[in-house]
């Protein structure tokens, strides 16, 4: 996915690449990691270009998306070869560091071909982690991972942050976003849809009209005692259906069942129009 | 750091059923090599010279060997880049020029061990006296120059596309194979012609048979392996330094 006319700037701590699936997350995150080479403007780690930069990785660490583990090796030999690609002083010590940080010590002796795709994340996590970089750089690591692993990962990527690191993730998934990070920056069609922090971003998002489609014995008869209600914004007819347009959610959705009971009609079919995550970024960048 | 990238290319490289599938293949010369020596066409001296030179020339330098050398070539980088497990290696602080060098390197060692033994085992089982005319130490040096120079390529190769094994099969069996005989100068840029440069200048048979036939003096050869070797390191590291991950 190509990605246009974005600038933004990576402070200490964690900060949320939010978006849905296609939106140019990866790009964004392979662009500062090296692996891609921007057309146009520039992506610097540290105050240098990340392109065609060797010397960088020594600096940052990179857990990619895809699939980038060796079936033929045990996390603990994975870990291990990290650390001493890295030409670390001590290899064995960080790399059961690492090992220890993403708490794979039980299975570290397993090849990786046997792995649970959570499992082989953290082994992707431990050898990016292993030479302890100042920046991390993950490519939706919650995939794949259960309940318990994912607030293992939480903690773990907090405390990194705590510690002054710099940590960049990507995620589609919202409650991801909003558990972890206190800066979030959303793309949506290669675009930047909105950057800040987290707070203020799901303020906008939640406060956005909201739409919903509403089929019912007598649309008109509803419509009317609809347009009274200060929270509707808009009302409109398709055929048999009619669609209504709210800047409170809660106060549409907590008023709309005695609203059709006194006005006598039978709903027939009521449902949000538009509550894709897709839908709501649409909204940040058109704003 | 040497270590660990060799380790992983020669872990990658030597799986089970690819080491397998190779290994059957090789037994075909010199299965072939053992029906002769045991039949009534066995003779001696030259005779059986010409045979070694014919069977190893077709089926080794032209067949198999560039066949085991784009197998381990291809799959030494090319595979790493496809499945990605490359990235792993590129965004570690390590020069590119030594991931290539290693890359051809391993693949290198691992197509000549494979092929410059079933190269001389051939050759010995044929011939009676392999060594007197230098036929056995003249093909084993061009099989190794072979291994070396055909590895190289291919590593190059799949450090600049993705689709090196298709690229590689056309080299070698529409190039090399076939362009060659037509247009006599393209033998300048074959590396099969290299390799038989380097085996011509340590054998002494007279009557090579019309299966064997170098037209590349060593010096020719040895100009043309030095280039093929400083084109696939330079080509591959720029290739390599430029990589950019796919989708």
């Amino acid at each position: 996915m190509a990605v246009n006319d974005i600038s933004f700037e990576l402070e200490p701590g964690i900060t949320g690449l939010l978006g849905p699936n296609g939106a140019g997350k990866s790009t964004l995150l392979h662009m500062m990691a090296g692996l891609l080479e921007p057309s146009a403007g520039q992506v610097l780690v540290n105050g240098e270009s990340s392109w065609k930069n060797a010397a960088m990785y020594g600096h940052i660490g990179l857990v990619p998306e895809r699939e980038v583990t060796y079936p033929f090796l045990s996390a603990w030999e994975y870990a291990l070869a990290s650390a001493r690609l890295h030409q670390l002083p001590q290899p064995e010590v960080a790399a059961q560091t690492a090992i220890d940080m993403v708490e794979l010590g039980d299975a570290m002796h397993r090849k990786m071909r046997g792995y649970s795709k959570g499992m082989r994340q953290r082994a992707k996590i431990a050898a990016a982690l292993v030479h302890d970089p100042d920046i991390l750089i993950l490519d939706e690591p919650f995939n794949g991972t259960d309940p318990r692993q994912r607030l293992q990962m939480n903690t773990m990527l907090k405390e990194l942050g705590d510690s002054g690191r710099t940590i960049v993730f990507s995620s589609h998934i919202l409650e991801d976003v909003e558990d972890l990070a206190e800066d979030v920056i959303v793309v949506i069609g290669g675009r930047l849809g909105a950057a800040g922090n987290f707070r203020q971003i799901r303020r906008l998002m939640t406060s956005r009209p909201h739409a919903f489609t509403i089929r019912s014995s007598n649309n008109r008869a509803l419509a009317a005692a609809l347009v009274d209600r200060p929270y509707v914004t808009l009302v409109s007819f398709d055929s048999d259906v009619m669609e209504v347009q709210t800047t409170d959610f809660g106060a549409f959705t907590e008023s709309i069942a005695p609203l059709i009971r006194s006005s006598g009609v039978a709903l027939q079919e009521l449902q949000p129009a538009d509550d894709s995550l897709e839908s709501v970024f649409a909204y940040l960048v058109a704003r | 750091m040497n270590n660990v990238l060799i380790s992983l290319t020669a872990r990658q490289l030597l799986g089970r059923r690819r080491t397998l599938v190779i290994g059957l293949l090789l037994a075909l010369p010199i299965l072939i090599a053992v029906i002769y020596r045991f039949s009534d066409e066995a003779g001696s001296g030259e005779a059986t010279g010409e045979f070694a030179l014919g069977l190893v020339s077709v089926m080794i330098f032209t067949l198999l060997l560039p066949l085991v050398a784009l197998v381990f070539g291809t799959a030494s980088l090319g595979a790493e880049i496809e499945d990605g497990t490359a990235v792993f290696l590129l965004t570690k602080p390590i020069e590119r020029w030594r991931i290539i060098a290693i890359k051809i390197g391993v693949a290198s060692v691992a197509a000549a061990l494979f092929v410059v033994p079933t190269t001389m085992a051939t050759t010995w089982i044929i011939h009676e006296s392999p060594t007197a005319d230098g036929l056995m130490l003249g093909l084993g040096l061009g099989a190794l120059v072979a291994s070396v120079l055909y590895c190289a390529a291919f590593v190059a190769l799949s450090a600049v596309t993705s689709r090196a094994l298709i690229f590689g099969l056309i080299y070698v069996f529409v190039w090399e194979t076939f362009a060659t005989r037509i247009f006599d100068s393209l033998r300048w840029v074959s590396i099969r012609e290299y390799a038989h440069g380097w085996s011509d200048a340590v054998i002494s048979i007279n009557d090579k048979g019309v299966f064997y036939d170098p037209h590349l003096g060593v010096t020719t050869a040895i100009v043309g392996t030095m280039v093929v070797l400083a084109t696939a390191c330079a080509g591959g590291t720029r290739a390599l330094t430029r990589f950019e991950i796919g989708e």
